[in-house]
């Protein structure tokens, strides 16, 4: 390999390596009007040895007051979401968590989330039935908490924060 | 509006006695203090403190004091004026000697296959030693142009494939900050399920820290 | 502060901000008379919000230069997205606030047992030239409860405590929300209040 082409290949694999960091770090604000996006999945249960996932103890204080004592990260998922379009992000055992970003400020971002259970209609087809839904501004960096949903063993809760 | 609670209206007492509530905040407090105690006597004694505080001025700072400092802060800038004015007179004599080149031949670190626009003549030699490295990297500038500009084009490429399989990629967010009640605003809270109450904590009609849900039980 | 209070203040800011982006600009190009302006203009908050972060007049001063020279080793890239009030205190703020992670590391360090950086419930606090030679016994009260509160709370009360300052204006020098900005200064006080029971009653 020549000198040449060791000093091409050397500058486009720097190049494509800060834009790559570049383009998974920077706001989605500034590419596009939207607003990154963190939702996490959280199993709830009554256990004899409480337990918290260790990611999860910045936000105990909010979830030790739905009753329960043991919470488990089930899933989390950061992306890029677009003034006005929705990211349902699929929980656990058929219920979803929709967010739609609406407006974008410098340091929130007004949203509205929404709780949907998928079940079958009467002719058995797959529908999702809102159960419950919030427009709300929040703070960026910050982490709401929702949920106290029953399922078969503890409850579902859910958490999300926008950047 | 339900009336709220002594842990609702806590923090809005700190706005109530600076006067720096809304309307409709200010009322809803004024609303709770008719009827508390406790609370009135948490907004008396913000009050006090506030007026402590403010009467507490730190001690007077003597003209010289500020004199000097102020001494201090002009030859700092003009310090700055003086560095600057340094390195652009430097860069200007180099452009200055950046013409005459020698024209031996030297070994390049820049690629060779590229037409490069056609070498000035040599003269100061001895000088121009020192700061070869230098002047041979701003010489070739239309072929470093035409490389560079391949090199970006193919970064790009990659980086977009990279990027987008990234930003759909689950690599989360440490959650490290649980938002209290001040940062979160609800506009409206519609409940579609009968199934379930609404449990709001710590808040009030709008700032609320967490939304449950707690499932009816029904009997038999 | 009724409605033609907040309006008359409101107006004031603004003008005031208009002539430090004025001021700003002339010391851009090296205006060294600009300098003179904008110091002679703001040193006084300046010093307040170190001397009250800090509770001493000496390092608060040491403070106040830094933080002046801190403003103009970045006026060059200062593009007044906020104002230079804002800026200025958000400098004297973190300026203050690591002032005294420093002295804590430094004191830590050399084993210096002159001074304790930390809340003391009896330390005694530094005496200074500046300070007025009878000690007001409030006033030592108020500095040594005031280094008591947690600093966040702290922060947020000594800015909003300046003469002037709204809760927006906090807000903004913090990059915080109004709303958290209202329950750090309650909690402040409230801690204040605590401390302070004795010499207030």
């Amino acid at each position: 390999m020549s000198q040449a082409t060791r000093w091409y290949l050397a500058t486009t694999v720097l190049l494509a390596g800060l834009l790559c960091w570049l383009a998974a770090n920077a706001p989605a604000a500034e590419t596009e009007s939207g607003t990154r996006i963190s939702i996490l999945a959280i199993h709830a249960t009554n256990e004899e040895k409480p337990h918290i996932d260790p990611e999860l103890k910045p936000l105990k204080d909010a979830l030790t007051r739905s009753g329960y004592n043991s919470f488990r990260l089930v899933a989390k998922e950061r992306r890029a979401v677009r003034t006005g379009d929705t990211w349902e992000r699929p929980m656990l055992e058929d219920y979803a968590l929709r967010v739609i970003p609406t407006e974008v400020a410098e340091d929130r971002v007004t949203l509205t989330y929404a709780w949907v259970h998928y079940e079958k209609d009467e002719q058995g087809r797959r529908i999702a039935r809102v159960l419950q839904q919030v427009p709300m501004t929040l703070i960026k960096g910050k982490y709401f908490v929702s949920g106290g949903w029953r399922l078969k063993k503890g409850a579902l809760v859910g958490a999300f924060a926008a950047e | 509006m339900t009336t709220m609670d002594c842990d609702e209206i806590r923090t809005m007492l700190a706005g109530y006695a600076d006067a720096e509530l809304a309307a409709l905040e200010r009322e809803a407090v004024e609303a709770h203090l008719a009827h508390c105690g406790r609370c009135r006597a948490l907004v008396a004694d913000q009050k006090r403190v506030q007026r402590v505080l403010e009467s507490h001025a730190p001690p007077s700072v003597p003209a010289e004091r500020w004199s000097a400092m102020s001494r201090r802060l002009t030859d700092e800038l003009a310090g700055r004026k003086h560095a600057d004015l340094v390195t652009q007179h430097r860069l200007d004599s180099l452009d200055d000697l950046e013409d005459e080149s020698p024209a031996e031949p030297r070994e390049t670190r820049v690629p060779a296959a590229r037409p490069g626009p056609p070498r000035p003549a040599a003269s100061q030699g001895p000088v121009l030693k020192v700061l070869g490295p230098r002047a041979k990297a701003r010489r070739p500038r239309l072929a470093w142009v035409a490389h560079a500009v391949g090199a970006i084009a193919a970064a790009v490429l990659i980086a977009v494939g990279i990027a987008t399989v990234l930003r759909t990629t689950d690599f989360g967010l440490a959650p490290d900050a649980l938002a209290t009640q001040a940062d979160i605003t609800i506009h409206e809270i519609q409940m579609l399920d009968p199934g379930y109450n609404l449990i709001l904590f710590a808040g009030g009609p709008k700032d609320i820290a967490a939304v449950w849900v707690e499932p009816i039980e029904t009997e038999g | 502060m009724n409605g033609g209070g907040e309006q008359a203040e409101a107006t004031e800011r603004q003008a005031e901000a208009k002539r430090d982006r004025a001021l700003v600009r002339r010391l851009q190009d090296g205006d060294s008379g600009a300098l003179d302006d904008l110091f002679r203009r703001h040193r006084e908050a300046a010093y307040r919000i170190a001397c009250r972060l800090l509770g001493n007049a000496e390092d608060a001063l040491d403070v106040v230069q830094e933080s002046f020279i801190h403003v103009l080793r970045g006026i060059g890239s200062f593009r007044g997205q906020s104002s230079f009030k804002t800026w200025l205190y958000r400098i004297v703020t973190h300026a203050a606030l690591d002032w005294r992670r420093c002295r804590a590391v430094r004191s830590a360090a050399s084993l210096d047992a002159e001074s304790s950086p930390e809340p003391a419930a009896t330390g005694e606090r530094r005496r200074s030239p500046t300070d007025e030679a009878a000690a007001d016994d409030l006033k030592e009260a108020i500095d040594k409860a005031l280094m008591n509160v947690s600093e966040k709370n702290r922060v947020a009360l000594v800015l909003y405590a300046l003469e002037g300052m709204s809760y927006q204006e906090v807000a903004e020098v913090l990059g915080i929300s109004i709303g958290t900005v209202m329950s750090r200064i309650f909690n402040a006080r409230q801690r204040l209040r605590e401390l302070l029971a004795s010499e207030i009653g």
